[in-house]
């Protein structure tokens, strides 16, 4: 079997964000629990549906394990992979071949986390390499900082133009009435805000908030059934080049390439194909190298893309919610991507509803540009 | 049980759990091993020292190498290939069969940032101060600081020189210093 003959077997036909924000009463199970209720009302089934269960926080150990216990259910399928934040886009390839298999038939992706109100700290279960324990190395903010300044150098990408980034997720976000900064930023403001690992300065970073999301997956054949137009899992990659920092090869290439080329291949489809992108932005350094990576320009030519624009009304419209740097993040923020795009092609996003995409990309980065996970979902 | 480390909002690293060494650190090159700083440069608090990484496994030897002054690092006998960090296969062919080789303690500096703050309770006494990735004259990438430099002066391209600091028995702490004249 080929992977393409995957292509199209499931589809999303749920999705919901739940408690974003810097401020909440519930615990990190719970928004689990109101996100997946509120996913699977969106998908109009019922939580008894659910036969495969795949979350990750950092907050649980056995991820799945908990979720189901809360929601009450007994799952024939389950899965707590952690490669970082972009976990749930794995996930989405995962739930892919378990439904298309009949290990399952409603899969159910998951995630919560209230760092903000844990004390606005980025809470992670990240290990310490001993290798890098002597240097300060900080977790993960250093490893993003030494790809900028070497993209920088290499391809001479300039301060201005990751700061564009920043600057074109916060008219996405202004166009999102649920992102949780809602005021446009100016290169000027990034470029003068304070540095903290250089050349990143602080509104190069993502935010630190509360908040969880659910996503929906099931066969074609249930999603025929179902009321609302399915949105199709068209393709599927994913790949790590490392773990740490000390074990990156390349500062300027990641494995993007190699889960982008997985995913395309199987849509059989290319970057001039893409309608609409999420890339997990934790950094704006990571929209730079994902576009390369993925095929949306040649290499050293991300600052320029973003230069040439990525905003709302472009060619290329990339992170319409205003991703992490501008709507939310509560440290694995790849849940969100599907969510973002599910929305886009079902052509319920509002103000910044991109015109009749029909192909969307989803790229997550986890770890230290370390796990990547690659989708391409379809109207 | 997760751990659950903490970043906050500043960015900075929460040190739970690392530990500290048991000698004063003194910054040397081999040529002068009484253990007592030659880099008088940073001021350092007496009772935090850097934090000592655990160095069980392939790694001993690499971590007790710098106290003559001449770091050992991984080279396959198949491949030829020289890695960092140690690992007991070689990680680019897989070959089991691995030989020490002394390394000439000098690199090009490929990549680096320059940590502005820090909630460690060590490397808070530092900032700012650089991490870096050196490209080894040996091939390798490797993990370290640049110390005893004007930060600002760090250059992606620069020549480095080894120097070690020895912050336990049996740990020599690898670090480089810009070579004098490089251009900035």
């Amino acid at each position: 079997m080929t992977p393409s003959k995957l292509s199209g077997e499931a589809a999303v036909v749920g999705v919901s964000e739940a408690e974003i924000g810097w401020n909440t009463k519930l615990s990190v199970a719970e928004i689990m629990s109101l996100a997946s209720h509120r996913a699977v009302e969106d998908a109009g089934l019922s939580i008894r549906d659910i036969d495969g269960v795949f979350a990750v926080t950092p907050y649980f150990w056995m991820s799945s394990v908990t979720l189901a216990e809360q929601l009450g259910i007994q799952p024939r399928y389950t899965d707590s992979t952690n490669l970082g934040g972009c976990s749930f886009v794995s996930h989405l390839g995962h739930a892919l071949s378990a439904l298309a298999t009949g290990r399952c038939e409603v899969a159910l992706i998951a995630y919560a986390s209230t760092q903000r109100s844990d004390g606005g700290k980025l809470v992670t279960g990240a290990d310490n390499l001993p290798y890098e324990v002597p240097y300060g190395f900080q977790h993960p903010i250093s490893a993003y900082a030494m790809a900028a300044q070497r993209h920088m150098y290499e391809f001479g990408t300039t301060r201005e133009q990751l700061a564009r980034v920043t600057v074109t997720a916060s008219r996405w976000a202004a166009l999102n009435p649920v992102a949780l900064k809602q005021e446009h930023v100016s290169v000027e403001e990034v470029c003068q805000s304070p540095l903290i690992s250089d050349p990143l300065r602080k509104l190069d970073c993502c935010l630190i908030t509360n908040g969880g999301g659910a996503v929906i997956v099931t066969t074609k054949e249930r999603a025929r059934k179902l009321g609302r137009k399915p949105v199709q899992v068209l393709g599927v990659g994913e790949s790590h080049s490392h773990r740490y920092c000390a074990a990156m090869r390349s500062f300027t290439t990641t494995a993007a390439v190699a889960s982008g080329k997985d995913a395309y291949e199987m849509a059989g489809l290319g970057p001039n194909d893409i309608d609409v992108v999420q890339i997990y932005d934790a950094f704006t350094i990571n929209v730079i190298l994902g576009l390369e990576d993925l095929g949306f320009c040649k290499k050293g030519e991300g600052g320029l893309l973003v230069d040439k624009g990525i905003g709302p009304g472009s060619k290329l419209p990339v992170n319409t919610s205003g991703g992490g740097l501008r709507y939310c993040h509560p440290g694995m923020f790849g849940i969100y991507l599907i969510i973002e795009a599910v929305r886009q092609l079902r052509q319920e996003a509002g103000a910044r509803q991109v015109n009749k995409p029909r192909h969307a990309l989803i790229h997550g980065i986890g770890g230290v540009l370390s796990g990547h996970a690659t989708a391409i979902l379809g109207a | 049980m997760t751990k659950v480390n903490g970043i906050n909002n500043n960015w900075t690293v929460d040190s739970s759990g690392l530990g500290s060494a048991p000698l004063k650190a003194g910054l040397h090159n081999g040529a002068d091993n009484s253990g007592q700083p030659v880099n008088q440069g940073e001021m350092m608090e007496e009772t935090v020292n850097r934090p000592c990484p655990d160095v069980r496994g392939t790694g001993e030897k690499y971590w007790a190498s710098g106290r003559n002054g001449t770091l050992s690092i991984l080279q396959c006998d198949t491949c030829e290939i020289t890695h960092w960090y140690p690992r007991p296969y070689c990680p680019h062919c897989g070959a089991e069969t691995l030989r020490w080789v002394a390394c000439s303690g000098k690199g090009i500096i490929h990549t680096f940032t320059v940590a502005r703050q820090s909630g460690h309770k060590y490397f808070k006494t530092k900032v700012p101060y650089v991490i870096a990735m050196v490209a080894l004259a040996e091939g390798p990438l490797m993990m370290t600081n640049i110390v005893d430099c004007d930060i600002e002066a760090v250059r992606v391209g620069a020549p480095v020189s080894i120097i070690f600091e020895d912050i336990a028995d049996n740990v020599s702490v690898p670090l480089f210093t810009l070579d004098a004249g490089s251009p900035s």
